[in-house]
This record gives C-alpha cells, sequence and structure tokens, in this order.
C-alpha cells in the first residue's frame, strides 16, 4: 500500500461519501459506544469494537457511529457496550466478544430485538422480557 | 495485564483523556531494539501524595466511578516495565497535565507483542470528547506523524464506520511505508 496523503484521503472520502450516502442513509443515528477502560481493553474490547466495525461495514450499515469511552463501571462484564437505535431501549450489553458485537449488529440494530442473555443495564425487566 | 504493547498504549492514551487534557502528545519509538513510549498531557494531573500511589492497583481517585476500589491501567504497565527490566517515568503536576514515558527492551522474552498498534492509534484519535492528538512514529531513523485535527478536516468526523475504515486505512498506509523505510523485523510488521 503506497502512503497516502492528507489531500488522498480527503478525496477518498468525498468519493466514498456519495457510495455511502445512498447505501445507508438513516442510521447516523444509530449509535454504539464501547468501553474501554483498562478492563475492557485486557479482557478484549479492541476485538470487540473491531468486530463492530467489520460487521456494521459488512452490513452496509457505515453511517452507524461507532465511539469509545473509559470505562462504565460494569467491569465483571467487560467487555462491555451501549447501543442506542431509535425507537428502542438503549442497552448495556456485557461480556461482548467478537461473535456478540456481530450478532448485536444483526440481531439488535438489523432484526430491532434485544439479546436478554447478555444485558447488564438500562432497560427495565418487562421491557427486556417482552422483546423475546 | 494485557496481552499486548497496544493495549498498553491504548489504556496510558485513555488516561490522559479522561484527565480532561485539550492536548495530548504521544510518540512511539523503537530504535536500537528499544520500545520507548510518550504520553504527555496537559489535563489536571496529580498531587504527590496520588502519585505516590498510582502504583497499587487497590487505589483510585474514585472519580471516574465511585463505588469502585481498583485502579489497574498504570499498576499494569509498571509491572510489565519490572518484569522485562524496563524503565519508566511519571512526572505530573496538579493544573498542569502528565507525562508518563516507559521503555522496553523489544528482544526480551517476556515482552508482550506489540499487537496492532495501527489499531491503537485508531483508538487514541477516536475517543468520545473534545481533545486533540497528536501522534509521532518514529522507527529506526524514519517517522510519521498523525494529528487527529488535520484527520477530522479531512475526514469530517471520526466516529462513523465509514471514516474509521478510512482512518484505519490511512495510519496503515504509514505503517506500512515507516516499515519499509526503517527496515523489516518479523512479527512487529504490519
Amino acid at each position: 500500500m503506497a502512503k497516502m496523503t492528507l489531500d488522498e484521503l480527503r478525496k477518498l472520502r468525498e468519493s466514498k461519501k456519495k457510495e455511502l450516502d445512498l447505501r445507508s442513509p438513516d442510521n447516523k443515528s444509530i449509535h454504539v459506544v464501547v468501553g474501554m477502560g483498562t478492563s475492557g481493553i485486557a479482557n478484549g474490547a479492541k476485538k470487540t469494537l473491531q468486530a463492530f466495525v467489520d460487521e456494521l461495514s459488512d452490513q452496509g450499515l457505515t453511517n452507524v457511529s461507532v465511539r469509545q469511552v473509559g470505562g462504565m463501571g460494569l467491569d465483571f462484564a467487560e467487555p462491555t457496550v451501549e447501543v442506542a437505535v431509535p425507537e428502542m431501549p438503549t442497552v448495556i450489553y456485557g461480556n461482548v466478544d467478537e461473535e456478540v458485537a456481530r450478532k448485536i449488529v444483526r440481531k439488535h440494530i438489523l432484526g430491532k430485538q434485544l439479546i436478554n442473555e447478555h444485558i447488564y443495564d438500562r432497560p427495565a425487566a418487562d421491557i427486556v422480557e417482552g422483546t423475546e | 495485564m494485557h496481552a499486548t504493547l497496544a493495549d498498553v498504549l491504548t489504556d496510558i492514551v485513555q488516561n490522559a483523556i479522561e484527565s480532561d487534557a485539550d492536548t495530548i502528545d504521544v510518540t512511539v519509538r523503537e530504535e536500537n531494539d528499544r520500545i520507548t513510549v510518550d504520553v504527555v498531557d496537559n489535563g489536571r494531573g496529580m498531587d504527590a501524595a496520588t502519585l505516590e500511589r498510582v502504583a497499587d492497583p487497590f487505589f483510585t481517585d474514585g472519580e471516574k466511578h465511585p463505588e469502585r476500589s481498583v485502579g489497574l491501567g498504570v499498576a499494569f504497565l509498571l509491572q510489565l516495565v519490572e518484569a522485562v527490566g524496563g524503565t519508566q517515568k511519571i512526572i505530573s503536576t496538579p493544573g498542569a497535565g502528565t507525562e508518563v514515558s516507559f521503555s522496553l527492551p523489544g528482544s526480551h522474552v517476556d515482552l508482550p507483542p506489540v499487537g496492532d498498534l495501527v489499531g491503537s492509534m485508531c483508538a487514541a484519535l477516536t475517543f468520545v470528547g473534545e481533545y486533540d492528538v497528536r501522534i509521532r512514529r518514529e522507527r529506526n531513523g524514519h517517522s510519521y506523524d498523525v494529528h487527529r485535527r488535520d484527520l477530522r478536516d479531512a475526514l469530517g468526523e471520526l466516529e462513523s464506520v465509514g471514516s474509521r475504515a478510512l482512518l484505519y486505512e490511512y495510519i496503515q498506509s504509514q505503517e506500512e511505508s515507516l516499515h519499509e523505510e526503517g527496515g523489516h523485523d518479523g512479527q512487529n510488521d504490519p
């Protein structure tokens, strides 16, 4: 791979942007936040993050926002991930390895269903039970 | 303990970001079989009493998570430095910032692999918050720089999956070029 300049990066972004906007116009309000504190990193949060980016990209959801924060205070359940999808409860999932990350993309973000066995915080119990 | 040096880097940079720093300067240098990392921030810093306790894994300032009683990031780093006979320095001034530096022998048998350094640089650039990061990467006399402000300017934002993919591609191209210029050494090549 040739060394890319910032100008080349800017042009690449412009050319991709048109294509991306056509493919996923409505996904800017979907947010995935990965806890990347010490315990998250030690438990594989970086691989989890990359799995989200790869799966979202594979599914054509390239406008989804994927961000990192420090620990979410749930060290016993790392890696932890917050997922916010419009018209669904915001959820913190725990023990999210690469496989679970891909499942979250397919089932939660695309399928609009919660993955109950990995929920560690946020929605009330009746919401969780009512989704399966 | 972190599995790779890239994980250690992510952890130390994340500490700097969480210290409310506006600016963070990161240098990752490979030279003469030594790997040296400097992370300098202008965040809130630590007083002498706090600084004395950073090596204690059962100490945390309680600000991020009031009910938590451990702080493992620096403890992991110091454990690694001791395990491989490296050196480290932590200088901090309340209200002015903190400098964390460490240097490790590259061929020590117990040194973890470098790991996904490009991924760690991407992570340093994409944490939530308004801060600037300048990363300088040096290897055997060659170098490149990445600057969060420039990348945001080029990409518009750094959070979407599309931008992240381009960001990774960009830094990967810098890293590959650096390895071509500075010689290959096998397992740490991208």
